[in-house]
């Protein structure tokens, strides 16, 4: 280590754990997206509908899905909820997780398109955190 | 033979073609279409001439700014930027394909590290690999390396810090991120570990952590999302200030008044900002998908190395706060770094915005608000101190005006100046 302040105190590593869902956990978390479906579809109907408000119901419908690592729901769900309002919370967070998880699975096979797309995803969210932090 | 020569000497001497020529083989290696190929390889030959033009406007206002500080205030004032270094370095140097050589060099040695050891750092912002070269290949240049030696030695320091700065960052953006799957890429992160040392021995720990409390940037510092903005809001007072201490008939303002002409000439400093960047973008916008798909491909496990702005939503507070302590750092400096017979160098805005935002981040994640705070002013005054040791050297190159702004670029250059360049005099 070159720095001794972080050295780690006989800690173990930490390894990213995998949360593994119960089948009931599963259960509910489908159950609140339905209804989560329902009402963005009622939100839409109305012309009055907040852009912030369907944007939280995106983002909200978008980390669900992610729990239940439906991973293409899972970026739908959130870009929609960018496209409604920038936000760099956790839906901004998971997304750009997501999109990174996407560019490692595209270069593991080899996959030039993947990789381009993806990369570019990143850096228009590079842009995103720079905007919404300056103009909060 | 003829044929051989006239190619070697009139054409791959020039800088424009050579980079030309690596954007070409990117693309080529890509397997794209002749299409694009043939617009990608034109485009970046655009890239570097408007890039060229940028970096001449931006001499001739640096020129005048000289003429007027040191009239004015009877010493040296500096700009950090980057930006005119690598410009000036480029052209009115003719350091060009010396270093889009070593860019090219950078980026492979990088994935041969990636590649073949346990550190899958691939640095992937491209601005920030360009300046790294741009220092290595001005400060080998200054230590006697020529040619083939040049680009080679510049290519392995610059590859080294590419993936040494993402790995001694990690551990910490492992904590703000609560993942291994990002790192940072930035070449200002000896600035972001110095603000984390500061921060430890200073700061708050454990129970006694305070959080950041709820800053929000007044409406009108909106003008930092404008990079061109920002620059102007602080050249033009900068250049109008100067100049009424000069007073009339310092530089060339013929029968215009010297303010207006101070004012129009702090104007083009941003036009030749504007310009050069433009010539950046376009010079980069082929060659950096084309090898970080490469890169990607080769690596498959990689940890890509990310421009700083992807960590802002981790802690947005803390850039704020890492802003403004670090501008107050590097006004401090300012005003003392002439005490110790050093030049002045006056506060970068953009880099104090993002290494500064950057630094707070780790600042307030090792030692709470108290860290952030008093970090962040070291971290301002730390990073006016490093660029202000190589005024001498700039000098005596010829650059106008001007000094780096990025520490890693500018600890390189120190590592190349200090222990490279002695140690090459021996022989």
């Amino acid at each position: 280590m070159m720095f001794g302040f972080f050295k780690k105190k006989n800690k173990p590593e930490k390894t990213e754990e995998k949360v593994e869902l119960s089948m009931k956990e599963k259960e509910s978390l489908t159950k609140e997206n339905q209804q989560t479906i329902v009402k963005i579809a009622e939100a839409e109907q109305t012309d009055s509908a907040e852009a912030s408000e369907l944007a939280s119901l995106y983002e909200n419908l978008g980390l669900n899905y992610a729990k239940l690592e439906q991973v293409d729901s899972a970026i739908e769900s959130l870009e929609k909820s960018l496209e409604h309002k920038l936000t760099i919370g956790d839906g901004y967070k998971k997304l750009m997780s997501l999109y990174n998880g996407k560019r490692a699975e595209a270069a593991r096979n080899a996959n030039d398109e993947g990789i381009e797309k993806y990369m570019g995803k990143m850096d228009e969210m590079r842009q995103i955190a720079k905007k919404v932090t300056i103009s909060r | 033979m003829g044929v051989v020569n006239f190619i070697i000497e009139n054409i791959l001497t020039q800088a424009s073609i050579t980079i030309a020529l690596i954007a070409m083989l990117g693309l080529c290696l890509q397997k794209k279409s002749a299409g694009q190929v043939v617009s990608g390889t034109l485009k970046t030959l655009l890239g570097f001439q408007v890039l060229s033009a940028g970096s001449s406007i931006i001499v001739g206002s640096l020129t005048y700014f000289g003429e007027i500080f040191t009239a004015g205030f009877n010493m040296q004032g500096i700009i950090p930027s980057i930006e005119a270094i690598n410009g000036q370095a480029m052209n009115e140097l003719g350091l060009g394909r010396d270093i889009a050589l070593t860019f090219l060099g950078i980026f492979i040695v990088n994935i041969l590290i990636a590649r073949f050891t346990k550190w899958k750092y691939i640095f992937l912002t491209g601005q920030a690999i360009l300046w790294m070269a741009t220092m290595t290949t001005v400060f080998g240049y200054f230590a006697g390396l020529r040619g083939f030696m040049l680009i080679i030695v510049g290519s392995i320091v610059g590859a080294i810090f590419a993936v040494a700065m993402p790995a001694i960052a990690q551990p910490i953006i492992r904590k703000i991120t609560g993942s291994n799957d990002i790192a940072l890429g930035h070449f200002c992160t000896i600035g972001y570990m110095f603000e984390a040392g500061i921060a430890y021995v200073f700061g708050e720990r454990g129970e006694n952590k305070k959080s950041i409390e709820d800053i929000n940037l007044p409406k009108s510092f909106e003008f930092l999302q404008d990079t061109y903005l920002s620059v102007m809001v602080v050249m033009v007072p900068l250049y109008i200030i100067t100049a009424a201490f000069a007073g009339p008939g310092v530089g060339d303002h013929g029968a215009q008044h010297y303010l207006m002409f101070a004012f129009l000439q702090a104007i083009q400093f941003v036009v030749g900002v504007y310009v050069l960047l433009s010539g950046v973008r376009l010079l980069l916008g082929e060659i950096v998908p084309a090898f970080r798909g490469i890169a990607m491909k080769l690596v498959p496990n990689a940890i890509p190395a990310l421009d700083c702005p992807v960590f802002f939503p981790y802690s947005p507070n803390a850039v704020i706060l890492g802003f403004i302590t670090t501008t107050i750092g590097s006004i401090i400096a300012m005003f003392l770094l002439p005490t110790f017979g050093l030049a002045m160098i006056l506060p970068g805005m953009l880099t104090n915005f993002f290494a500064g935002g950057t630094a707070g981040i780790f600042g307030n994640a090792v030692g709470g608000r108290r860290g952030a705070i008093i970090g962040g002013i070291a971290h301002g005054f730390f990073i006016t101190l490093l660029p202000a040791l190589l005024v001498t050297i700039f000098n005596q190159m010829g650059f106008v005006n001007a000094t780096a702004t990025d520490v890693d670029t500018v600890a390189a250059a120190l590592l190349y100046a200090w222990i490279l360049s002695p140690i090459l005099k021996m022989f």
